[in-house]
């Protein structure tokens, strides 16, 4: 019990030490957060167009799926392609109304003069119980503002003039899906496709369902990937190249100190198996 | 000689009849709408009715919201009203509950008559806009010298109301009024330029006109939303949401779960060890994986990011695949044995029927 | 979360105390951790039907049962006309509720039936989203075990696409149970599935490790820097 203990102390404080100090290092680079950002980067898009986002994550993956929601949401906001959030998820509404704002706040900040409007770079749809029976219902909509009624605020989402022309879904260019839960990227791939469309889809997930996201990767049902927080980072680090002001100083201090206690579990692993080793010889008879 | 057998059937069994058909029933409509042509669906006017219908759908399962309440209520209250073990806990469980009930339900309303509020004048543009659009239509409408002034009527009356009530309060969202009072200036110039607009036939320069109110009658709404929501946001009723969704519900669920980032590391101690090849495999593949994506790894070589990205890529995804396979093609079975109502004796038949 | 208000500070502090109170378990389990474990539980379940009503039963039920997204206009003309047939909503309605006659001994049954209907809808929907999800991966299997790039072979391309493929197969072929194992080829070929499997297993090990210790990082800086520093406002040291 003691010893538990002990190891539950060391792991807080591996994490603790570079959050303290406001310690980074470089990310890892990770080749699927590239090509997701070329994706993205490359696309051609026109006026009527627009990107679907869903985030479905609540508190329990909070930690993994914001820095990646974040990422993406700046890079298209960089690129002005109008973005329509939603979520299959009830306890993403804190995301949905919290992460576009901020990074539109921290574009301002970082671009004097320009503006990124709620209405104009994004809207928020909120919500939207039914899994795959909603998907189904919009990829066959004929027109999408009309489908998808107003926003959370309780406006027509074809009020605004960026959203009020979307037509088909054949006009949306773009899908991100940002999850931890089970089964909510299934439902995208297996119902956003209509006739001969599909989607330019990108995933940000956690780290948990990596082994299971690259088989999607692999088939090229995923254009794009986001793993954990080291994809965001990663990510992030190539928006910095391109564009010097952007400031993912606080991502990259979560990713050392995820680092940091990445090191010290291999070393636990390591000492058990140490441990292990030095109990079955001193166990087995002499001579 | 016996009696002679009389087979009669026992109301379970039409019970458990009309539970299976009612399972295939759920299922034929979104089956049938996938194999059926598109074309045809169009033909018969389904594309326009299936928005209702999933939202039919999705409305029967809605209806389900109240039992997971009513089954807390009812177990909790219990314990609370008999003084069981833990009654002190129910009572905070029953606590946040109706809390977040209650605030949750204040919200809304808030939102609603905000909403209410902002389409007042959101009207103003749509209602420019479906004039030219009737006029261009053809449609029977009242005459469109009557439909001008009652536009120029119902905007003037709509903009004094706001400088009356929305504009007159004083507050910190001085950048959010002068939005507004911007707009509203916008919308008054374009409603002098509806005098362009005569007579019964829409003139090109009435439609500019009336195409002008719609702009500035949208953008009106815009900022006019934008300023009401910044306000609503510093009520007490948004600030106690925030402070239970954002101060309690977001905060206790990712601690409960950041407690398996300490357990994970207990048990990869305590059991993830070395015993045979196969489990040297694991362990090899564990060890590239997590080297491979943090700094750390980088640092030590850039080979491992790549040897991380490779594994997962080719053993990984071939392995999960046919994993995958498998799990699908299971899925797929138990999907036609759920629908068609095989083997499902347990579900459509006892003690309640 | 907004800290520079007092609403903030307090949402910020209480939240830290909950996240204190929740990790108080790793010590052992005391009536801290379970006042805050119950309060989320009743929060949750508060949240999540209200949820439900306010984003899909109101806009998109009810809304449009009273007319409501009708628009009457100055001229007292409407946006549209009003569609009776969304008065038909009341009949799913009405079938949900059957869901309520689970808490009667006598009938209980009612509440399978629309438990059936359910089960049913989802069953044919996953019929169909097993073709739109897993065609692609078989076709994504079929991989050239000899790539040749503008004549001249790739090595390293096709020693991958061999390695994927023989991997697939031993792995399927470990998961077969059907029939003829035993003596067969197939029988002993499934053994060498299992260390596929467990490279499979160990990356996902590897990446369970990143996703839980995110978690834990995330908490940890909330701690360490949010809460700490609304904590010293709070007290007046900051």
């Amino acid at each position: 019990m003691k010893g538990r203990r002990l190891i539950y102390l060391a792991m807080i404080v591996a994490v603790s030490v570079p959050v303290l100090l406001g310690f980074s290092l470089p990310p890892s680079r990770l080749v699927s957060a590239e090509r997701m950002y070329s994706v993205v980067d490359e696309m051609q898009v026109n006026p009527g167009e627009v990107a679907f986002v869903w985030l479905d994550f609540g508190p329990g993956t909070l930690a993994e799926n914001e820095p990646q929601a974040q990422v993406l949401l700046e890079h298209l906001f960089r690129r002005r392609i109008p973005v329509v959030l939603l979520s299959q998820y009830q306890q993403a509404e804190a995301a949905l109304q919290r992460i576009p704002k901020e990074v539109a706040e921290s574009l301002e900040r970082e671009m004097p003069g320009q503006r990124w409007a709620y209405g104009e770079a994004w809207v928020n749809a909120g919500f939207r119980p039914g899994g795959q029976i909603f998907i189904q219902a919009l990829v066959n909509a004929p027109d999408l503002s009309k489908f998808l009624g107003r926003d959370v605020g309780g406006m027509p989402i074809a009020h605004y003039p960026n959203f009020s022309t979307i037509g088909g879904v054949e006009h949306v260019k773009l899908v991100g899906e940002i999850t931890g839960l089970v089964g909510v990227l299934d439902n995208i791939i297996q119902f956003f496709q209509k006739g001969g469309y599909r989607p330019t889809l990108v995933h940000g997930c956690t780290s948990i369902t990596i082994p299971e996201a690259y088989i999607f990767v692999d088939s090229g049902q995923l254009k794009g990937l986001l793993e954990g927080i080291a994809g965001a980072a990663w990510y992030s680090e190539v928006l910095k190249q391109h564009h010097p002001l952007s400031d993912n100083s606080r991502l990259l201090v979560v990713n050392t100190a995820l680092s940091s206690a990445h090191v010290v579990l291999i070393g636990l692993i390591v000492l058990g198996n140490i441990v292990a080793l030095w109990g079955r010889r001193s166990r087995r008879p002499n001579g | 000689m016996g009696e002679p057998l009389v087979v009669t059937k026992q109301p379970t069994d039409r019970r458990a009849q009309i539970i299976r058909v009612c399972t295939f029933l759920g299922g034929i409509y979104f089956f049938l709408y996938w194999l059926v042509p598109e074309k045809f669906v169009e033909a018969i006017g389904l594309t326009e009715r299936h928005e209702s219908i999933s939202n039919g759908f999705i409305a029967v399962g809605a209806m389900a919201i109240g039992l997971g309440l009513f089954n807390l209520i009812s177990a909790h209250g219990d314990r609370i009203v008999f003084r069981k073990q833990g009654w002190a806990y129910s009572l905070a469980l029953l606590l946040g509950l109706f809390s977040m009930l209650i605030v949750t339900i204040a919200q809304w309303q808030q939102g609603l008559a905000t909403t209410a509020e902002v389409r007042k004048s959101q009207v103003i543009g749509e209602f420019a806009q479906r004039i030219v659009e009737d006029s261009e239509k053809g449609a029977s409408v009242p005459p469109l010298p009557v439909r001008v002034e009652a536009l120029r009527r119902y905007t003037g009356e709509r903009l004094a109301e706001l400088d009356a009530t929305t504009l007159a309060a004083g507050g910190s969202d001085g950048p959010f009024q002068d939005e507004v009072r911007s707009a509203a200036s916008s919308v008054r110039l374009s409603l002098a330029g509806l005098s362009a607009v005569g007579g019964d036939a829409l003139s090109p320069e009435g439609k500019q006109a009336l195409i002008e109110v719609a702009k500035a009658g949208g953008k009106l709404g815009a900022t006019e939303s934008t300023l009401l929501r910044n306000r609503s946001a510093a009520t007490t009723v948004h600030q106690l949401y925030r402070f239970l969704y954002d101060g309690v519900f977001n905060q206790l669920g990712a601690a409960m779960f950041a407690l398996l980032g300490v357990y994970i590391a207990a048990a990869a101690y305590r059991a993830f060890r070395i015993r045979s090849v196969e489990s040297a495999l694991m362990m090899i593949s564990a060890l590239v994986v997590m080297m491979g994506q943090i700094s750390l790894g980088q640092l030590i070589s850039d080979q491992l990011p790549e040897l991380r990205q490779w594994l997962l890529e080719v053993p990984n995804s071939a392995a999960f695949r046919a994993i995958r396979f498998g799990a699908a093609v299971a899925g797929l079975m138990l999907a036609v044995r759920m629908w068609l109502s095989i083997e499902s004796k347990s579900f459509s038949s006892g003690k309640g029927q | 979360m907004d800290s520079t208000t007092s609403w903030g500070l307090y949402t910020v502090f209480v939240g830290g105390l909950g996240t204190l109170a929740i990790f108080s378990f790793l010590i052992k389990e005391n009536p801290f951790y379970r006042f805050f474990e119950h309060l989320f539980i009743g929060i949750a379940a508060g949240l999540g039907p209200m949820l439900v009503v306010r984003d899909f039963l109101w806009p998109n039920i009810i809304e449009p049962m009273l007319g409501r997204t009708i628009t009457v206009y100055p001229d007292g003309t409407t946006s549209a006309p009003y569609q009776p047939l969304y008065l038909l909503y009341l009949v799913p309605m009405l079938f949900g509720c059957l869901y309520y006659f689970i808490y009667s001994r006598r009938y209980s049954w009612l509440a399978k039936v629309v438990i059936g209907f359910t089960l049913g809808a989802s069953g044919a929907l996953a019929i169909r989203g097993f073709f739109g999800e897993v065609i692609p991966q078989i076709t994504g299997s079929f991989k050239p075990l000899v790539v040749m790039d503008q004549g001249s072979f790739m090595l390293a391309e096709s020693l991958n696409n061999i390695l994927f493929v023989v991997t697939l197969l031993l792995v399927l072929n470990y998961f077969f149970f059907t029939f003829g194992r035993e003596g067969s080829l197939q029988g002993k070929a499934a053994p060498l599935g299992r260390p596929l499997l467990m490279v499979c297993f160990g990356a996902f090990f590897g990446s369970t490790v990143m996703a839980r210790l995110a978690l834990l990082v995330e908490r940890v800086q909330f701690i360490v820097i949010d809460w700490f520093a609304a904590t010293k406002t709070l007290l007046g040291l900051g």
